[in-house]
């Protein structure tokens, strides 16, 4: 055979279909396939060992326990935990979202100043130290020239904020507003909590007991206890509010009620009770109180500005006495922003039902002891109206702060009238501690984050709301923070250190260790055996004992039922009396704006994570134009359809949205979501509906001095 | 009638013919796995056939379910350490095991035969009922005395004996259709696997 061109075309013919009797072809194509698969450039999973750790979410006030699951240290997911009282298992939809937050695109990576041109620039740890000591150092001396805004309301890092504005001079340490303004004004020590575990008939007055209101999931669970599956109702629960919220969808009765309007009514049912022969002989003013409510809140009163049934209002008294454990919640629906008024009317018919400190009524819980040499009393930090302060800047009444400390907080979008508390701190040096890039950060001049719970030692006191007080840890859940964070905690002991002021601490972690040893001292309990209703309904459980920094730290939850002092019954006549709201009609902003907040929009001081974003129904949002909610008769009566554009103003301000018909808001209202509309954070939270806040209206409520802005009005037309 | 040049036997056709063919088929079939492959070794000597015999461990010993039904895989270092914290013996795995990987933190880079790709979400608790070693799942190591050659595709990086697509289907398309209560919910939807 010689190898000529016919040979070897034969050879390769050969070759070929050959080839087509081995798998190279085939195996070349998958196997090349597989490949464009595991390109580098590709997200790759990450594995490693799995484990869980124990913590405490600190994105809103509740506390719930949390899990946060890990791979190979790598926080991935937070779940539940069943052995947390204040959560029971549950968890809301920010909780679940933690992790993800963790990643977020609008994290702050470091410290960072504010330039000439306005943009934020890095600079190094030591530096950013250096600036804050140095302005501060500036104010130092000076009356009420450095002021703090914490958004954390049960944090001991509060201490630290307080001490070092009382070594510079200063009083004013403030919380963003929240229910425990409201209740400081009533009570000077400690706070109210609500047992609703234990009762059995739960008149809530406004707040979303369900969703955005205190211990929201610790509510979800006492509620699902109460309303098993297929079986009788262990518990009545009735809302009384101005919209079919989640509290109002599930409870087992929905009263209508224009915002503002709650203390009206608990009034007008104190009526019945009072004219039933009910008595509260253990309170001073018991004739005052009976006198002022008989004499004004008769039905026909009580109806024409409720717009409720006298029926309706005899009806609710009625169930309330023949329940054995009945507990009445005072609050807003935003849980923020409430008078002393409606909070105290709602309040004294608990009173009247002589259910303080016992099982199923209203407690008086304490406040921890302080530990850090020279912090306000948490009650006294309670005790400061923020909104009342900036209102004041503003209009120029009280000097403009020289400093302002941000933590954790966003009073540039989640104050009434974001507007005027900008322009309150024009020119005051902006600080913002915060972990993510917020409204508020955005504007400051001086940038130190936080890292965020899952990457810090942190603590939660008794959250508002709560039927026992208790206290908790959260830890860090992952080897190093994600970036080139620093605990506020050892920012501001570093620099009171340098500024010569001695808070006598070295370190935030020092800080909670002595807190806990604090605990040590006090009658308490974990809540591992023996739940604190349990406790409370009569079951004894063990005292806390062995090295609770070890114990607390690994995740249990420290928990006490004790009576802080013994506390003077006062119906509240005076005050209630006082805050009374005037019985005027107001043509010119003639609609009840009822704000609603869910956990599912972020919390005061999160916008909403793009992991809730498909939780947003194409009803509450579509495209960047966010929906408000009407009864069918509303709109009619001003000429409004669904989908339509419609312009909410109020005094100061206006939003737009579209309108959804839903007969669960009451007549004559408009509600809206709060935590839309955010301007700075990332493309996922940004620009989408409009921020409520603007339409807000700021009013001082008289006799208590209060600014109340939860009772909005506004004017309504199509867009 | 003109001549032909060269070449005008049969043979002279099917003869190169045949020669590429078989030359096609060898170079199939042999060349390209290997030029495919590399072949790699286990970074330790390992004898599950010690561990069983001589000091009767069984094999969920190490290779267990943790609380939450999730397959703990592989044992770390901790769990070799419960006996292997200081040498035992003199083997050089041994004491590199113990000086190299335990005592500086660093979890021993076993090769899994058996990875899957990321896109693909796979249970061992929800095949627990089922024999997989049997099966062909995976390669029945546990009475062996050394670990098997690791052979990594040089294109796609897996292991050689990762388990195609049309295994997994071909088991359940007929396992759970043999025994459709036992095997409930494990049809072949695209989304049983890919979640």
């Amino acid at each position: 055979m010689a190898l000529n061109r016919r040979s070897f075309l034969t050879f390769a013919a050969g070759g070929v279909a050959g080839t087509l009797f081995t798998p190279v072809i085939w195996k070349s194509i998958d196997d090349t396939a597989i490949w464009t698969q595991n390109w580098p450039w590709i997200p790759r999973l990450e594995y490693g060992p799995r484990a869980y750790a124990a913590t405490t979410c600190k994105l809103c006030p509740a506390g719930c326990g949390l899990n946060i699951r890990t791979a190979g240290g790598r926080p991935v997911a937070a779940e539940g935990r069943t052995d947390h009282p204040l959560s029971q298992g549950g968890i809301c939809p920010l909780g679940a979202a933690a992790v993800q937050l963790l990643y977020a695109p609008a994290r702050i990576k470091g410290p960072m100043q504010k330039q000439a041109d306005g943009t934020h620039q890095p600079i190094s740890w030591d530096q950013a130290e250096a600036l804050l000591k140095e302005k501060l150092a500036e104010q130092n001396g000076k009356k009420d020239a450095v002021v703090c805004v914490s958004g954390d309301e049960n944090g001991t890092i509060n201490e630290l904020f307080s001490a070092l504005l009382g070594g510079l001079g200063s009083d004013g340490c403030f919380l963003m507003p929240g229910e425990q303004i409201v209740a400081s004004k009533i009570l000077r020590e400690g706070s109210i909590g609500y047992d609703l575990e234990n009762a059995d008939f739960v008149l809530v007055f406004g707040a979303d007991l369900l969703d955005g209101w205190g211990t929201a999931v610790r509510n979800k669970k006492a509620y699902g206890a109460a309303h098993p599956m297929g079986e009788e109702a262990s518990a009545e629960y009735v809302y009384v509010g101005p919209t079919q919220n989640v509290t109002g969808g599930a409870a087992d009765q929905w009263v209508s009620i224009a915002p503002g309007m709650e203390g009206v009514l608990a009034l007008g049912v104190a009526y019945h009770l009072l004219q039933g022969g009910m008595t509260a002989p253990q309170a001073h003013d018991f004739f005052a109180y009976r006198n002022f409510v008989i004499n004004r809140y008769t039905p026909e009163y009580v109806e024409r500005l409720t717009g409720v049934a006298p029926e309706q209002v005899a009806e609710l008294a009625r169930k309330l006495r023949s329940a054995n454990k009945p507990l009445i919640i005072p609050g807003s629906t935003i849980a923020q922003g409430g008078g002393v008024f409606n909070f105290a009317a709602a309040l004294s018919l608990n009173m009247l039902f002589d259910n303080v400190n016992s099982a199923g009524g209203i407690q008086v819980l304490p406040d921890l002891p302080t530990v850090v040499s020279g912090a306000k009393e948490p009650a006294q930090v309670r005790a400061k109206d923020l909104v009342a302060y900036v209102q004041g800047v503003a209009e120029g009444k009280v000097s403009k702060p020289a400093v302002c400390l941000v933590y954790e907080a966003n009073p540039l979008f989640a104050l009434p009238l974001p507007d005027v508390t900008a322009q309150a701190f024009d020119g005051t040096y902006l600080v913002s501690f915060s972990t993510f890039y917020d409204e508020t950060a955005a504007q400051a001049d001086l940038l130190l984050p936080t890292p965020t719970f899952i990457e810090r030692f942190d603590d939660v006191q008794t959250p508002y709301g709560s039927g026992f007080a208790s206290y908790s840890l959260t830890r860090p859940a992952i080897r190093q923070p994600i970036f080139d964070t620093k605990p506020t905690g050892d920012v501001l002991l570093a620099v009171a250190k340098a500024l010569g002021i001695d808070l006598g601490f070295a370190s935030f972690d020092k800080v909670l260790e002595a807190k806990v040893a604090v605990l040590s001292e006090l009658e308490g309990f974990f809540t591992d055996k023996v739940q604190p209703w349990e406790a409370r309904a009569g079951k004894a459980p063990a005292a806390a004992s062995g090295n609770l920094w070890r114990t607390i730290s690994r995740g249990a939850v420290w928990a006490s039922i004790t009576e802080p002092f013994p506390t003077a019954m006062q119906l509240g006549s005076t005050i209630i009396s006082q805050t009374a709201p005037p019985d005027a009609e107001d043509w010119t902003f003639p609609v009840s704006l009822a704000a609603m907040d869910s956990r599912t929009y972020g919390s005061r001081h999160i916008a909403i994570p793009p992991f809730c974003l498909p939780l947003l129904g194409e009803q509450e949002i579509q495209g960047d134009v966010f929906y408000v909610w009407m009864n069918s008769a509303t709109a009619r009566s001003y000429g409004l359809q669904a989908e339509d554009r419609v312009t909410l103003t109020g005094p100061n301000g206006s939003c737009l949205a579209k309108v959804r018909i839903f007969e669960g808001v009451g007549r004559n209202m408009v509600a809206a979501p709060l935590g839309f509309g955010h301007t700075a954070w990332d493309k996922f939270s940004r620009n989408k509906g409009d921020n409520i806040y603007k339409v807000l209206t700021v009013r001082t409520e008289p006799g208590s001095n209060l600014a109340v802005w939860a009772d909005s009005r506004v004017r309504i037309a199509k867009a | 009638m003109e001549e032909k040049k060269g070449g005008t036997s049969a043979g002279g056709v099917v003869l190169p013919f045949l020669l590429g063919f078989v030359a096609a088929l060898a170079f199939g079939w042999w060349g390209v796995p290997q030029l495919l492959y590399s072949k790699k070794v286990q970074p330790l000597v390992f004898t599950h056939q010690n561990h069983i015999e001589l000091y009767g461990m069984m094999c969920d010993d190490c290779h267990s379910f943790r609380r939450d039904g999730s397959f703990a895989g592989l044992p770390d270092n901790a769990k070799c350490a419960e006996c292997h914290s200081f040498p035992m013996g003199d083997h050089p795995d041994e004491i590199k095991f113990v000086e190299e990987y335990y005592e500086k933190g660093i979890e021993v880079p076993w090769l899994v035969y058996q990875y899957q790709p990321d896109n693909v979400f796979f249970s061992h608790a929800a095949h627990r009922e089922y024999d997989c070693a049997t099966a062909g799942c995976h390669p029945d190591v546990g009475s062996s005395n050394e670990l098997p050659a690791y052979y990594e595709n040089r294109l796609t990086k897996y292991s050689r004996d990762t388990m195609k697509m049309k295994d997994c289907e071909r088991c359940h398309a007929t396992v759970a259709a043999q025994e459709p209560e036992r095997f409930a919910g494990a049809p072949n939807a695209c989304q049983i696997c890919h979640k």
